[in-house]
């Protein structure tokens, strides 16, 4: 019982961190219709920005590399946004070629990241030193850190959306865009916006999950594939399905893990998949049923 | 204040607008009426840089749109209401409302006209907290002009209100936007027909496959 709290605590702090890959993907979906097949490997990219602004290179504390970090990530994203998405968007099918155009930036990205990285592991110390003992559970420090982080963002998300103008508009772009233009809402400002804080987030989670795992240049794509099933779960473009769907799913791979093992968490994940669309088609939270 | 000079609009490949020439002077309201699929609300998305328009050009307030995109005219007050809505569903009432005022424009005077709207709806002041995709055709009618409103427009181009609208609220509506140039807006309304708008307007173009012609003047001031 005991080993079980154990890991079950630690798969609600890895769903903290699926939520963060996972709120991006949908949000990038939800605004500018681009599902983001780079997404894993900019994951694996934050990480690695990350290990050379702490241990690879600069040496820079925690407190003064993660606003470091967001910058570098939120201004990379949108350059990506402006160079390789917008482009695309006003050519006929568009929404598969910009599919296939961020499926060619992830193999970009990969042999950068080989190259300059090599393909051997990079290990990265937790943040937080320690164990922390739950009801009888010993759990490291540095997952519940990775927990408080992770919800504190999302929370913080939440609420940007929810309140602010900006958030607003957002929300207004993602539910009519047409709706958006004709109110003066600029929808290529919240695109490259959107796409610039989804890359934050999912840089961010490749460095709150590189002290668990090693950082290597194939690493994200894992996890890019369960951000995805996450998100079609939650509802595409849906945010808070995502984050309930994050949940919902990194409790079953606990779940899994202890009872079957750490590789069937695709396939239960599937099924369970594939149980939700049966009954609803649009995911769980998802407004459209298309 | 609207001066539209030859302009040829496509949609896709179709060419839709013929060479169509019309002008809004301040304080007007003006119609634009024609049968469906004759182009009136591509014309009318042109004139508010929705859509682009080649050949000829068009004005507002002694500007040409060319070099302006929608949220530039938007900030201008040249606004537009769709007739199909185009409201934000998951959003509440006043949510949709208060994205009317986006921009510095609106946001400026954003509470006053709040309560200016919903004086002329209570309805929206009733359901300000339901979501948008909950709420009737006539309430989303008035969602939309709600919205407009609150953009704070100096010319509202309303693209055929009346569609979907239940008979007897059609002449509550159209007595809304008449009272709208009576503040002095201007106002382009397009419209499928005469019917309920022929005796408040002050001048009609008529909109036949796509060529924009002048409705006999006199005879509607005469009425």
């Amino acid at each position: 019982m005991q080993q079980f709290a154990e890991i079950l605590s630690g798969g609600i702090s890895q769903s903290a961190v699926y939520c963060l890959m996972a709120f991006g993907l949908s949000l990038v979906y939800g605004t500018a219709r681009i599902l983001n097949f780079a997404h894993g490997s900019l994951y694996t990219t934050g990480a690695y920005v990350a290990w050379v602004l702490t241990v690879g290179g600069l040496n820079l504390p925690m407190l003064a590399a993660m606003p470091l970090l967001v910058v570098i990530l939120y201004l990379f994203g949108m350059v990506i946004e402006k160079t390789v998405v917008r482009p695309l968007r006003s050519t006929k099918d568009w929404k598969i070629n910009t599919m296939m155009v961020t499926l060619g930036l992830a193999f970009i990205l990969d042999n950068a990241n080989s190259m300059i990285f090599g393909p051997i592991g990079k290990p990265m110390p937790p943040f937080f030193e320690g164990t922390v003992t739950i009801f009888g559970a010993v759990v490291s420090s540095h997952r519940i850190g990775v927990l408080i982080i992770a919800l504190l963002i999302v929370i913080g998300l939440e609420l940007f959306l929810q309140r602010t103008p900006f958030g607003q508009a957002v929300r207004a772009v993602s539910q009519d865009s047409e709706g958006a233009a004709q109110v003066g809402i600029n929808a290529n400002r919240i695109y490259s916006f959107t796409f610039g804080l989804s890359v934050v987030l999912t840089g961010i989670a490749g460095m709150l999950l590189a002290p668990l795992f090693l950082i290597s240049p194939l690493g994200g794509w894992e996890l890019f594939l369960k951000a995805f099933v996450i998100v079609v779960l939650g509802g595409l473009g849906s945010t808070r399905g995502a984050v309930v769907a994050a949940f919902i799913l990194g409790l079953i791979e606990s779940v899994v893990i202890f009872q079957l093992g750490a590789s069937w968490t695709m396939p239960v994940w599937l099924v369970t998949l594939l149980i939700v669309l049966m009954i609803r088609p649009q995911g769980l939270m998802g407004v459209w049923a298309k | 204040m609207l001066n539209v000079q030859e302009a040829d609009v496509f949609y896709g490949d179709f060419h839709v607008i013929h060479r169509a020439s019309l002008e809004v002077n301040q304080g007007e309201l003006v119609a634009l009426i024609g049968a469906n699929g004759h182009g009136k609300s591509t014309l009318l998305k042109a004139i508010c840089g929705l859509v682009p328009f080649q050949h000829g050009d068009i004005y507002y307030k002694g500007e040409s749109i060319k070099a302006k995109d929608t949220t530039k005219l938007v900030g201008d007050g040249l606004v537009y209401v769709a007739e199909d809505r185009r409201l934000f569903p998951d959003m509440t009432v006043q949510e949709n409302l208060m994205l009317g005022a986006y921009l510095e424009r609106g946001r400026r005077r954003q509470f006053e006209t709040l309560e200016h709207v919903y004086t002329l709806y209570p309805r929206l002041q009733e359901r300000r907290s339901q979501l948008a995709r909950t709420l009737s055709g006539g309430e989303t009618q008035m969602l939309a002009l709600g919205r407009g409103l609150m953009s704070a427009p100096e010319l509202i181009a309303i693209d055929e209100p009346s569609l979907g609208l239940a008979p007897n609220l059609v002449a509550n509506m159209l007595n809304t936007i008449k009272s709208f140039k009576d503040e002095g807006l201007t106002v382009l309304l397009v419209e499928q027909s005469l019917f309920l708008i022929e005796s408040f307007v002050d001048k009609i173009y008529l909109l036949e496959e796509g060529v924009v012609s002048l409705y006999d003047d006199a005879d509607v001031t005469k009425k």
